[in-house]
């Protein structure tokens, strides 16, 4: 589904994010990407969405070699994916409805399916009954479910996560790592960027650790 | 619902579905469906594309309704640029019909040669009449020129001077048909007829008319550069407040654009601000230059009056209030695509 083939990643000002990172990951798999701040966990996040492009090495989604992708096809590749940020990343002038409506309005659905969709994710997240509601009137917990639900809006092959439960407390945490399991058992691919050690051994199927730019341990648990 | 089952409507999980279900099938019914599929595709990109137009432009009005303050502010300023050139059109226009009254006034007077028979100066008459710059041709007889000489300065000793002779020629009043008529072509009429034969001389007065036709070609000019100079200032003024628009929405153009959008899907609600912005700068155009007309309509008039110059303000007719709306839409949009081109480029997710 995602290979990364000796990328690396070099900001302006000569700042090393990433070298010669190389690695697969399957379809229907759920990865964690695990490593200190400033390790390079959310470059791999923005190279894979197109948010940044690598200075070296290639990487294929979908059987499509992302560095051949046109400028103007991109944002054709991010209706793929399923991004959820640590700051979520709401309009704080729309209601809960019409957040989690946008990616399927731009996307060009018909209202009627964006209503059903729309509904369908919130419930699965927990928040239908807030959908007329402003974001910043809800908590974070709440913002993040709502950040969710956009991401699974559109039905994406691919989810990737962006320290989800960065600024959540355990139990939340817990029930945000539960929706994508269950997401990740219908056959979704899943990323997610963490640096949370507790979630890591609950969750972790397989963890990618990076230090400083680099791969340093690809571990898969033993069945 | 569970997360699997998708609602009804266009769904491309769906597609991996229907694309397993090909699988063992023959070649030919996978093209089928792909074929299907494409074409189901190209439909539907269309109506999302005239979907999100319609809410483009209804949405970038209620956007400028919102705030009303501001967008007053910035239909005011396209409005007074339209007024100004539009009123000077106007008064271009006004001119323009003095212009043609005096060319309505200007005669040609051709002074027959004594030897010339009248039925060959009646003749003469006769040919200039078809001519396509001639309103009408009155002929004055000798005898008639003589009489009328008479009758304006009887008792005078001049009569005595005369004699039994009559010194004067017959004479054509050449009267020009003014809608045609410009000092060029008259001095031109004038010359091919000094050249006849029956010509002694010609009496033609062209300065007033040259004078004012010079006087309406500045003021054209004047009009046509006014024209540029605002048409410019509207491109700049709808162009930085699209650019203010977009520096305020930053952070959602951002979000947008990692959900997927596309620069033409964000830069469209622009567009359409950008032709409101200028669509309702024309139509308070429309009304100021209106309003200004029907202000001044009676002093003019009063003063047409006493000067008998037979002046008119020209006032706006239907055509010249839409040809200003299309204008100020027209540069409303352009000047809205130049800024959200620029910019929408510049603004990446990082």
């Amino acid at each position: 589904m995602i290979q990364l083939h000796n990328i690396s990643k070099r900001y302006p000002g000569g700042h090393d994010a990433l070298s010669d990172i190389s690695f697969s990951i399957e379809k229907g798999e759920m990865v964690f990407i695990a490593g200190h701040s400033g390790a390079g966990k959310s470059t791999i996040l923005k190279l894979i969405a197109l948010i940044e492009k690598p200075s070296g090495g290639q990487i294929v989604f979908d059987k499509r070699n992302l560095k051949k992708i046109r400028r103007t096809v991109i944002p054709y590749h991010r209706r793929k994916i399923g991004m959820i940020y640590q700051n979520n990343l709401l309009l704080s002038d729309r209601s809960v409805f019409a957040n989690v409506a946008l990616p399927l309005e731009i996307t060009g659905y018909k209202n009627k399916d964006i209503k059903k969709r729309v509904r369908a994710s919130l419930d699965k997240v927990g928040l239908l009954q807030y959908e007329n509601k402003l974001p910043m009137r809800l908590s974070s917990g709440e913002q993040q479910r709502i950040g969710i639900a956009r991401a699974i809006v559109s039905k994406p092959s691919v989810i990737l996560a962006d320290e989800p439960t960065g600024n959540l407390d355990p139990a939340l945490s817990k029930e945000i790592m539960d929706l994508f399991v269950e997401f990740n058992q219908v056959g979704v691919t899943v990323v997610v960027v963490s640096h949370d050690v507790d979630l890591l051994l609950r969750y972790g199927e397989r963890v990618l650790t990076l230090d400083k730019g680099k791969l340093i341990e690809d571990y898969r648990k033993k069945h | 619902m569970p997360y699997g089952a998708a609602p009804s409507g266009h769904d491309y999980r769906a597609k991996d579905k229907s694309a397993r279900s090909t699988n063992g099938v023959s070649s030919y019914r996978q093209s089928q469906y792909q074929a299907h599929k494409s074409a189901v595709k190209w439909h539907e990109h269309f109506r999302h594309y005239l979907k999100h137009h319609a809410q483009s432009l209804i949405q970038a009005l209620m956007q400028q309704l919102r705030s009303p303050f501001s967008s007053l502010l910035t239909y005011g300023v396209i409005a007074i640029a339209l007024t100004l050139p539009t009123g000077l059109y106007l008064i271009a226009d006004s001119v323009k019909s003095m212009n043609q009254q005096w060319n309505e006034s200007a005669q040609i007077s051709l002074f027959s040669k004594k030897s010339v028979s009248l039925p060959k100066i009646q003749g003469l008459a006769d040919r200039l009449r078809k001519h396509p710059l001639v309103a009408h041709v009155k002929l004055m007889t000798s005898k008639q020129a003589l009489a009328e000489y008479k009758e304006i300065y009887k008792g005078r000793n001049t009569l005595q001077l005369l004699g039994e002779k009559n010194p004067f020629p017959s004479i054509l009043i050449i009267s020009l048909n003014a809608a045609l008529a410009n000092p060029e072509s008259i001095e031109k009429f004038a010359n091919k007829l000094q050249q006849h034969g029956e010509t002694q001389t010609i009496l033609l007065d062209t300065l007033m008319v040259k004078r004012l036709s010079k006087l309406i070609e500045i003021v054209n000019r004047t009009v046509l550069v006014l024209v540029i100079i605002f048409a410019v200032g509207i491109f700049l003024i709808v162009g930085n407040t699209i650019r203010l628009e977009i520096l305020n929405r930053k952070d959602e153009i951002i979000v947008t654009k990692l959900i997927g959008a596309n620069n033409g899907y964000i830069r469209r609600p622009l567009l359409y601000s950008g032709l409101w912005y200028g669509v309702i700068g024309g139509i308070f155009a429309c009304i100021i230059t209106i309003i200004s007309t029907v202000y001044l309509k009676t002093p003019i008039a009063e003063f047409s009056q006493l000067s008998e110059a037979r002046f008119q303000l020209s006032i706006l007719d239907a055509n010249a209030i839409l040809i200003i709306i299309a204008l100020g839409a027209s540069l409303g949009w352009l000047g809205s695509w130049m800024a959200s081109y620029r910019h929408l480029r510049q603004i990446e997710p990082t």
